[in-house]
């Protein structure tokens, strides 16, 4: 298809004539996929904030349990002199890891870069369903307004964790936060996953048709093959979270007994279930969520290749290695569920098979590792703010990876479960991988986004108190671990074992404060260069993927003439022309020199 | 700038290793009791070994991959680099290399750990290995539980067998919260939950196990050391879940009676005049 | 910008702690405006707050309450009650504070008052002090418990209910504590008296709405000296409650007690007239007994009673809900096949609980029973768990093939 914009090219920057209908029908309905996904990335920063504070709760509870805490404390516990109450704590928990996990990462991934990326990639006008994309970010509100108003029932949110582990989710009396708000949490996850799923169909689709002649499947972008493989995942895991949640929501409301084994007495009530195994719901909700993992850590993978690529003015090295490796990851993904279940009471003889396949996961990992060093030696380096995120993910990867080959033998795992050594890994990989892989795409996408540039000292700064607070906050966890800090108590240090650790959670809790308030310069960089940053041309970077051919921003139908793809994506520092980058879409010397080169 | 950022990211391996070693070293201040808590187990050791192991192994790889990270980013930075670009597309070498070494090393590690996870769970102490004279089959005689521990919210409730060795008759001694055990004898407990998940940990015997509501569950282990240490609930189990200690005391069999039978004692108490006082 | 404004706003909202006060007896003193159609007005409820903060002290900064003809040091010492009260903190030689907030406050209240942010969820609700009211106790049906009574809660719990064992704390904390509890409910129990008072239903002719019980700014009248010693008369009748309080002898059983003719005896009086338990605790002893379906008169305790009057109209029901007061719930007799005993499962336990009965609740003291009857009949209860249909899970999982 050919892109047909006669009038203004840049409806995404052009001002709204006409009125609120014109807004209405230019943003809200929109079915453009670059406004869906910058839909999708300013809800999930918002988002973000909001799990941030959640988080600081905790920080400051660790640090300084049943203390005045600020701001909510004053809000909520007044009575009890802003002393939060533990069934708060169970909620602060809760929602942090729910609203990170299923309001931040996954969609700011799948929907915001995603969407905004995979047609400009892959040299197609838009996505292959439009209207259904649309309603993919619609699912979203649906999913907001369920838990934001879970906020405001008691005990302030859901408190089974947000691994929502029955009987103590299933059983209405089993925890203050397993009532309406456990409820109202389901039904939000559910719609995350609904939101998920038309965005996996459509990714899948329009990769697989609508590449533009001549993109062959490994002229690919990483970006791409990582969105693709990601796609794949949630299609299929997702159905299996949503079934369990079903299950639980019956449990809960119809009196079924899915997960609810008889005999039980809670809060003094004989329970009139049974027939029900716990470890069930723990089998379905981790056969979802152990791909999710990698769902939250793939796309960010694929932009930290291209990322680095550019940056290093040098091909990735071991470009089909690093597409095997992603299909390496997502296939051994599937499998390794139980590692998260080693002590949870199922049949150790699969604690054998799982820490096997769990093992074999390093690899492939491993691998992705090397080749972004390979990628970066011999290169020319260019230290800008997405590069520095970029590096520092590879870096950050490496200890997140590292920590999971403990935790994956199992018989370390007995001691180590439960502790801070896991909350350790998984925010190396989350927080100090992911999320600064976000970071580094922002700011690397941003011209292509809104046609202007952030600033970079800005972006130089946020990056160096980010990075430094970030391991400030999270390294001694592993620390906290080794000690066997548990999660999850509101008040750990009355435990003889773990009574002297409370300075070096003060410290932590510092570190934390100072790295949700350094991104403040972050929010301010967004806003102020969306309005005063200095304006861009297609291609600020110099890169080679298709995206930088087209405007910034781009109009709807993205490109102004047909992309034709003639090489691979990585083809920087060539010797077959002058610059030091070479475009997917030039045509190589000979055709050039015979005519223009379009069809 | 390049050079500044290229020193930022080797303090990563030089901090991260910094602060494991002050951890571990043992009497460091200012982190003194940051390290593994003392273990009184007869197997701890196993796990304690496989962690140090693990941590010897991803600790080299780290700082070889942390250094060489630095060393890239130093010498190929572009301002500094006058070199053309290696125009290099990756090498088939070293990615089998890099594929089959890593493979082997983590293979190895997986099947060398196999044998302390089947002692610690699924070889139950046994009695006697029954008419066929093998253990681990199914005519082996178990040895009982000492006592059924029941997670519950939020305390441990214990039902130390009577004199007919078994749990649920009318001469158990019920306690709560203090878990005494005999040191040196292999000890079988049962572990039940009343409502929820729980978990039973025991940091000083390197020992836990999630606690699920329908299904009867055993843990065993022989302590080798006395003293009092701490008993922790490690899942998840409502708001109660962090007040949820326990004490652990494991002394010597003959005080271990004793305090038996003065549990025993004030449980079956049928006198009571004012002139006593309890506690 | 308008953002960073709003967050700074909202950021100094915390910089300054808020001052925790006592809460006042609201329930109670809904039930007696109730009960003698008159309104407390906001000047005698100041009042109640002064007298009250100026014999007991604050939340933060408490003080042992001076009784004339007392010596309070019997019952409680300013170091401890410092160590529980106030926020949770360790001061400069390592000693903790804020014991009770740390420990206590969430289910019980910062008053004492059973209404802290987790009571909402407990069943049973956690025990509101202010009556003086304790349900395990080894004294007489009204008397105050022991010490030792309340060192016997906190070290065994109260199974059965969320109110934990407290073993693991060292003994002073939990002396410090169980002083803390009685002093709230010493502020309780006067707190109540003054509020009745107040309400003209008392001796000194006060009147509702603007009768104030002691104008501090006036103390040299007569009439000042008159009502401070009539406080004092109430804290020194309310003290020696609680120093008075004795644990009862329990005779030793009969010879052939923990045979199976004992249990048979007890068997006999359990669900024959004399004992009368089957009303309640029900035909099988499940706890489901006929008076327990009487809907016009259900069964509640003491505390519910207060709380929610019969034939409270939808005002009456808003105005408790208004002040935080604890949805209504019936009382359930206990289940006995469970084996749960909340005051504690040894004999001595079990025959407090049959002949002095439960404070608060509808379990009558067995006045009528003789000393051997009671024995009789405890042994009974305490062979009901080990019966074969108390234990159908036991018989259902014997049905099973036997796993690991």
């Amino acid at each position: 298809m050919s892109s047909t914009t006669t009038d203004s090219q840049d409806h995404a920057t052009t001002p709204a004539r006409g009125g609120v209908g014109h807004f209405i029908g230019k943003y809200v309905f929109s079915r453009d996929h670059k406004i869906i996904g910058i839909q999708f990335l300013f809800s999930t920063l918002l988002w973000f904030l909001i799990g941030g504070l959640l988080a600081l709760g905790i920080r400051w509870q660790l640090a300084w349990p049943w203390s005045n805490m600020p701001v909510i404390g004053n809000l909520l516990f007044s009575a009890e002199g802003g002393q939060i109450s533990p069934e708060f704590y169970t909620t602060l928990f809760t929602m942090h890891a729910t609203v990170m996990i299923f309001f931040v990462i996954i969609p700011i991934l799948a929907g915001a870069f995603g969407n905004f990326l995979i047609p400009l990639m892959i040299g197609a006008d838009d996505m292959a369903f439009p209207t259904l994309n649309m309603l993919s970010y619609w699912f979203m509100w649906p999913a907001f307004i369920l838990i934001g108003m879970s906020f405001f029932t008691p005990p302030y949110g859901a408190g089974a964790g947000w691994t929502s582990y029955p009987p103590l989710s299933a059983m209405l009396g089993a925890a203050p936060g397993s009532e309406s708000a456990q409820t109202l949490w389901l039904l939000g996850v559910t719609c995350v996953g609904i939101s998920s799923m038309m965005g996996s169909v459509n990714y899948l689709t329009t990769i697989l048709q609508m590449r533009a002649p001549g993109m062959t499947m490994f002229r690919l972008p990483l970006t791409i093959w990582s969105m693709f493989i990601t796609a794949i995942l949630q299609a299929f895991a997702l159905p299996v979270l949503t079934a369990a949640g079903f299950m639980q929501l019956t449990d809960r409301m119809l009196g079924t007994g899915f997960f609810l084994p008889e005999g039980l007495i809670v809060n003094n009530s004989a329970m009139a279930s049974g027939g029900g195994q716990p470890l069930l719901w723990q089998h379905l909700f981790w056969f979802y969520s152990h791909p999710a993992v990698y769902i939250m850590i793939l796309p960010a993978m694929g932009m930290v290749s291209d990322i680095i690529a550019t940056f290093s003015r040098k091909p990735i090295f071991g470009y089909k290695p690093m597409v095997y490796s992603i299909s390496g990851i997502a296939g051994l993904g599937f499998i390794v569920w139980g590692h998260h279940m080693f002590v949870s009471g199922m049949n150790p003889v699969l604690g054998m098979t799982f820490m096997t396949a769990t093992m074999m996961i390093a690899l492939p990992s491993a691998v992705k590792v090397f080749n972004w060093m390979g990628t970066i030696w011999g290169g020319k380096v260019q230290f800008t703010t997405p590069m520095l995120f970029a590096t520092s993910f590879v870096s950050m990867f490496i200890i997140g990876g590292l920590s999971g080959i403990f935790m994956a033998a199992t018989p370390v795992d007995i001691f180590i479960h439960d502790t801070y050594f896991i909350v350790a890994h998984f925010h190396y990989v989350l927080f100090s991988g992911t999320a600064m892989a976000v970071f580094g795409a922002i700011y690397f996408w941003y011209p292509k986004m809104f046609g202007r540039m952030m600033n970079e000292t800005a972006g130089k700064l946020h990056f160096f108190l980010t990075f430094i607070f970030l391991n400030g906050t999270f390294y001694p966890m592993h620390i906290l671990g080794v000690v066997g800090f548990p999660r999850r108590l509101a008040d750990p240090y009355h435990y003889e074992t773990f009574a002297q650790l409370q300075p070096m959670n003060q410290f932590m809790s510092m570190c934390a404060i100072g790295m949700v308030a350094t991104q403040i310069i972050f929010a301010i960089n967004i806003f102020y260069s969306m309005f005063r940053g200095p304006k861009v041309g297609r291609n600020p970077w110099k890169s080679n993927t298709l995206e930088w051919t087209a405007p910034s921003p781009p109009g709807h139908g993205n490109f102004d003439f047909q992309p034709i793809v003639y090489r691979g994506p990585y083809e920087y520092g060539s010797p077959e022309v002058d610059t030091d980058y070479y475009l997917q879409t030039q045509p190589p010397p000979e055709a050039e020199s015979s005519g223009d080169g379009e069809t | 700038m390049g050079r500044f950022w290229s020193l930022l990211f080797l303090l990563v391996p030089i901090l991260g290793v910094g602060l494991f070693v002050v951890a571990a070293l043992p009497n460091s201040a200012p982190l003194y009791g940051h390290w593994f808590p003392e273990d009184v187990s007869r197997d701890g050791f196993i796990i304690d070994n496989l962690f140090n192991f693990i941590l010897y192994l991803t600790g080299a790889i780290f700082v070889a991959t942390g250094l060489l990270l630095f060393w890239f980013l130093w010498k190929y930075d572009a301002t500094k680099n006058p070199e053309p670009v290696k125009f290099i597309h990756g090498s088939h070498t070293l990615e089998i290399v890099w594929s089959i070494l890593p493979a082997v090393t983590l293979l190895f590690i997986a099947i060398y750990q196999m044998d302390a996870w089947a002692a610690a769970k699924m070889r139950r102490p046994i009695i006697s290995a029954g008419a066929d004279e093998i253990e681990g089959t199914s005519d082996d005689q178990l040895k009982p539980p000492l006592v059924e521990i029941t997670g519950r919210q939020f305390e441990w409730r214990l039902r130390y067998a009577g004199a007919d060795q078994k749990i649920g008759t009318p001469d158990d001694v019920h306690g709560v919260n203090e878990l005494h055990i005999p040191v040196d004898e292999d000890i079988v407990v049962a572990l039940k939950s009343e409502d929820v998940l729980h978990s039973f940990f025991l940091p000083n015997l390197r020992l836990k196990q999630d606690i699920v509501p329908g299904m009867k569950q055993f843990m065993w282990f022989r302590a080798t050391r006395t003293g009092t240490y701490d008993i922790v609930c490690a899942e998840l189990c409502g708001w109660g879940h962090y007040k949820m200690r326990g004490r652990l005391v494991i002394e010597s069999r003959e005080d271990f009676d004793r305090w038996l039978q003065a549990e025993r004692d004030e449980q079956n108490r049928v006198q009571y005049s004012p002139s006593e006082t309890d506690e | 910008m308008l953002l960073l404004v709003a967050l700074i706003a909202a950021m100094s909202l915390g910089c300054s702690p808020p001052v925790v006060e006592f809460r006042p007896a609201a329930g109670h003193q809904l039930a007696r405006e109730a009960e003698l159609e008159a309104q407390l007005g906001a000047e005698q409820k100041e009042n109640i707050a002064t007298i009250l903060d100026s014999l007991f002290g604050t939340p933060d900064q408490p003080h042992v309450p001076k009784v004339a003809e007392v010596d309070m040091g019997q019952l409680m010492n300013q170091t401890a009650i410092e160590m529980a009260a106030g926020a949770v903190a360790v001061d400069e030689d390592g000693r903790p504070h804020g014991l009770y907030r740390q420990h206590c406050a969430h289910c019980h209240g910062i008053t004492g008052d059973g209404m802290g942010p987790t009571a909402e969820f407990l069943n049973p609700y956690p025990r509101d002090y202010r009556m003086g009211k304790f349900k395990f106790k080894s004294t007489t049906t009204n008397a105050r418990p022991t010490n030792d009574d309340l060192h016997r809660l906190l070290k065994h719990g109260v199974p059965g209910t969320a109110m934990p064992s407290f073993r693991v704390l060292p003994q002073n904390q939990k002396d410090s504590l169980v002083q803390y509890v009685i002093y709230l409910s010493m502020r309780g129990e006067l707190e109540r008296l003054l509020i009745g008072e107040l309400l003209g239903a008392g001796e000194l002719g006060i009147e509702p709405p603007d009768g104030v019980l002691l104008n501090l700014s006036d103390k040299d009248t007569a009439e000042f000296q008159e009502r401070s010693a009539w406080v004092q008369e109430k804290m020194t009748t309310i003290a020696n409650s609680w120093l008075q309080a004795q644990s009862e002898e329990v005779p030793p059983p009969p010879e052939n007690w923990g045979s199976a003719e004992s249990r048979q005896l007890g068997r006999d009086l359990f669900y024959g007239t004399r004992g009368g338990c089957v009303k309640c605790h029900g035909n099988i002893a499940l706890g489901d007994g006929d008076n327990t379906f009487d809907l016009k008169t259900p069964l509640v305790d003491d505390w519910t009673k207060e709380n929610w009057p019969k034939g409270l109209d939808a005002a009456g029901l808003l105005e408790r809900e208004a002040v935080g007061i604890l949805a209504e719930r019936p009382l359930r007799p206990r289940n006995l096949r469970q084996g749960v005993y909340r005051g504690g499962r040894r004999p001595v336990d079990l025959y407090w609980r049959i002949r002095y009965g439960i404070s608060g609740t509808p379990m009558p003291a067995a006045k009528e029973l003789k000393s051997d009857e009671i024995w009789y009949l405890l042994d009974y209860v305490r062979s009901l768990p080990f019966e074969s249909i108390s234990q159908p899970h036991e018989q259902l999982r014997n049905l099973k093939r036997e796993r690991l």
